[in-house]
């Protein structure tokens, strides 16, 4: 969808359409999930964070200022959601992820890939590496590798200026580079 | 021998893509279930929006909440707000007690998972409930006036 047909589909959808409420939960639901499975929740806690922030959505559908931006809304919504959530369990907020390699959370609230047929020993490796990576960087690895991401929604779903996108998106390509021990990448 | 760098990135991220696919996407149910509500807008009762939540929006992100201050949150329909505070008491358990702007009188249902609660919303607007011990979805039918409204929160 671009810009225009976003806007539009916003707007039947606050009209009452449902089928366009569907398209919306479609073309953002990638990026939704992505977002809030970076906050390493759970899987019970991930979903119950993606309603609620769809529900948001459902409750602002005729305040939302500026249709065309629904993804950004969406991906701070869902930020803000995750957050919430982390708070009210109690759990620590990882803020300066550089500083740290953040390996404390329960095994298996995934699915674990040695469960689902991972055919390649690389997919697995790559796997690892990634799950080693800092928060913020598996964050906005998740969201670059969505289609077609749009820099305003990885930006929103990351609290992070876009001029930062690029250099940050270098680094952590590079460390996870060298998690996976220095084979030159791809 | 040595590629360029943007190359190389584009071609560890498409890789990296690939691996990930699998275990990515939103599951079925998810999807599902957000699709499902929308329905939501249509059930006979305005759904009021967040507006305010002290976990949120009272402090800086590095401060880490403590049991101390009482969480707070405002909801808002055309020209009506409701105000919720979580108390806990640790003999007591968990209670919200809630405020309607202007203050109407009526009446409550909380739904918590399969079960839902009645209480009168007094004539000066407020209203007392139980909350269960776990911090989880609840979501709030107010009857005042002539208005139903519908709140959803996480506390």
């Amino acid at each position: 969808m671009d810009q225009r047909e976003v806007a539009a589909t916003v707007r039947r959808a606050a009209a009452g359409d449902h089928a366009a409420w569907d398209a919306l939960v479609d073309g953002f639901g990638s990026m939704v999930w992505a977002v809030t499975s970076g906050y390493r929740l759970g899987r019970a806690d991930t979903a119950e964070v993606v309603q609620t922030t769809w529900l948001r959505l459902v409750e602002n559908l005729d305040r939302i200022t500026q249709p065309e931006a629904v993804g950004a809304w969406l991906a701070t919504t869902a930020r803000r959601e995750a957050l919430r959530m982390v708070k009210l369990r109690g759990r620590e907020i990882v803020t300066d992820d550089e500083s740290r390699l953040s390996r404390d959370d329960v095994p298996g609230q995934f699915p674990d890939p040695e469960a689902h047929v991972l055919t390649a020993d690389r997919d697995r490796r790559l796997w690892d590496a990634f799950e080693r990576l800092p928060d913020r960087c598996r964050a906005l690895l998740r969201l670059l590798m969505l289609v077609e991401p749009r820099y305003a929604e990885v930006a929103a779903a990351l609290d992070m200026p876009i001029g930062s996108i690029g250099p940050t998106r270098a680094r952590c390509l590079d460390r996870l580079r060298r998690l996976l021990g220095d084979e030159g990448g791809a | 021998m040595n590629p360029t760098p943007e190359r190389d990135d584009d071609a560890l991220l498409s890789e990296l893509g690939e691996a990930l696919r699998l275990y990515d996407q939103p599951p079925a149910d998810v999807t599902a279930a957000a699709k499902e509500l929308f329905t939501w807008r249509t059930v006979d009762a305005e759904l009021a929006a967040l507006t305010f939540d002290s976990l949120l929006d009272d402090e800086p992100a590095a401060v880490r909440s403590t049991a101390a201050a009482p969480r707070l949150l405002t909801f808002e329909a055309d020209g009506i707000a409701v105000e919720l505070e979580v108390e806990a008491d640790p003999a007591a358990g968990r209670r919200l007690v809630g405020q309607v702007v202007p203050p109407r009188t009526g009446d409550l249902e909380l739904v918590v998972g399969g079960r839902t609660a009645r209480a009168p919303v007094d004539d000066i607007g407020r209203f007392v409930v139980d909350l269960p011990d776990e911090p989880q979805r609840i979501r709030l039918r107010l009857t005042v006036g002539a208005r139903a409204i519908s709140v959803v929160a996480l506390v």
